[in-house]
């Protein structure tokens, strides 16, 4: 999926802020792409908490990489290239093998070592994961048909809210408004995953 | 919160706050966590929707970065530790400095290609021209200029300088040129005494005093 160039002016924009010395626009790029980076590092590390300690000490070594970036390429694609180094320095000091999702079962070693990395996965961990991916699925399909064109649009090919505009044929503020509330309405079901017992909502930022 | 926060909120996460919404949205997420988890959770659906494969929802990794971040010291970058405005100002005055220095070089050399001209002709027309006897210093050398010893033939040569004003001018001046200049300049005086008109200079200037 390619990132939508006006999402990577944005970056840019706080990496910007960051480089003056604001912290907070660190907080949002943290905020944005945690998850990313997260699922980025599971790749290495299947446990979720070593995971988590990776992907922040990733972040922390960007932050405090940041005054370098000069932003010839995307903050994503930077930020990426850390937490991949991040991981694999992780694994060579805990002595362990990186783990790619293209199995061979052919390879013993691999599944091997795939079966005690799946051991590390808390069910809590998988059920969260699986019900998050089927409560954003279902509210999708719940929307009404201009909020699912303009998140689909939007999320999916990557548009810029004025291309969207062309494309609903709206003016630019109605695509911004479907957008937050095609986003708040699939975030209200969200919600009630991580307060039904999953999950608890102030657990997640 | 309100709806026209998160609406700003998810403008903003798609990269098309305004800069000044998103200054003021930066420093309300800043102090306000339940907006902080909603920036964390639409990010999560973007996730989720562009099928990422099984997105595990990071439960403190934002929180501990920040509490980690907080206590880093400040890094400003050394991008944008000057002013852009300062920073062209200052490549102006560079760039103004280097021309003014080139056009003084150039300036310099037609200059002392003009003098080596006006010389050249005085010398010739010198040495044709009879002799004739000194006049005082008083005389009206613009009748005839070119018979004078003591003030050279004016020529045609545009900017030209008489030879003896020059010699003058550059021995005067020799102390206070470049290294470069002294060398090329000196050579000249050395090695070419008859276009400068140095040599012819001289007695002349002694023939005229009683």
């Amino acid at each position: 999926m390619v990132e939508p160039m006006r999402a990577e002016a944005g970056d840019i924009a706080l990496v910007r802020r960051v480089q003056k010395g604001d912290k907070s626009a660190f907080d949002a790029l943290v905020l944005k792409y945690q998850h990313k980076v997260l699922k980025l590092v599971q790749r290495y590390v299947r446990n979720p908490a070593e995971a988590e300690d990776i992907a922040q000490e990733a972040f922390i070594k960007a932050y405090r990489a940041l005054p370098a970036f000069r932003g010839d390429s995307a903050f994503y694609t930077w930020l990426y290239r850390i937490a991949i180094n991040t991981a694999k320095n992780a694994l060579v000091a805990s002595r362990r093998r990186p783990v790619s999702y293209d199995l061979d079962l052919q390879d013993g070693s691999q599944v091997q070592a795939h079966a005690r990395l799946a051991d590390t996965e808390t069910p809590e961990a998988l059920a969260l994961t699986d019900e998050i991916r089927r409560t954003v699925n279902e509210a999708i399909e719940a929307l009404p048909d201009d909020l699912r064109l303009a998140i689909v649009l939007r999320e999916l090919e990557g548009l810029s809210y004025e291309d969207i505009a062309k494309t609903m044929e709206c003016p630019v503020g109605t695509v911004r408004s479907r957008i937050f509330r095609a986003r708040e309405a699939i975030d209200r079901s969200l919600r009630e995953v991580f307060d039904g017992g999953l999950g608890r909502i102030g657990d997640l930022e | 919160m309100t709806d026209r926060i998160k609406e700003q909120l998810s403008t903003f996460l798609d990269g098309e706050l305004p800069e000044q919404e998103t200054a003021l949205l930066l420093k309300r997420l800043e102090r306000d966590d339940e907006l902080r988890g909603a920036l964390s959770r639409y990010s999560l659906i973007g996730a989720v929707l562009r099928n990422d494969g099984d997105v595990p929802a990071a439960r403190q990794v934002a929180a501990r970065v920040s509490a980690a971040i907080a206590k880093e010291p400040l890094r400003v970058s050394a991008f944008v530790r000057l002013p852009r405005r300062d920073a062209l100002l200052r490549s102006l005055a560079g760039l103004a400095i280097a021309a003014s220095v080139a056009f003084g070089a150039v300036l310099l050399v037609q200059q002392l290609r003009t003098q080596d001209q006006a010389v050249s002709e005085a010398v010739m027309a010198q040495a044709v021209d009879p002799p004739v006897e000194p006049v005082s210093e008083t005389a009206d050398v613009a009748d005839d200029p070119a018979t004078s010893y003591v003030t050279p033939p004016a020529t045609d040569a545009p900017g030209a300088i008489a030879p003896a004003q020059l010699a003058n001018y550059l021995v005067a001046h020799y102390g206070y040129a470049t290294p470069l200049v002294r060398r090329s300049v000196g050579a000249g005086l050395m090695s070419a005494p008859d276009e400068t008109g140095l040599v012819d200079i001289a007695p002349a200037e002694g023939q005229a005093d009683p």
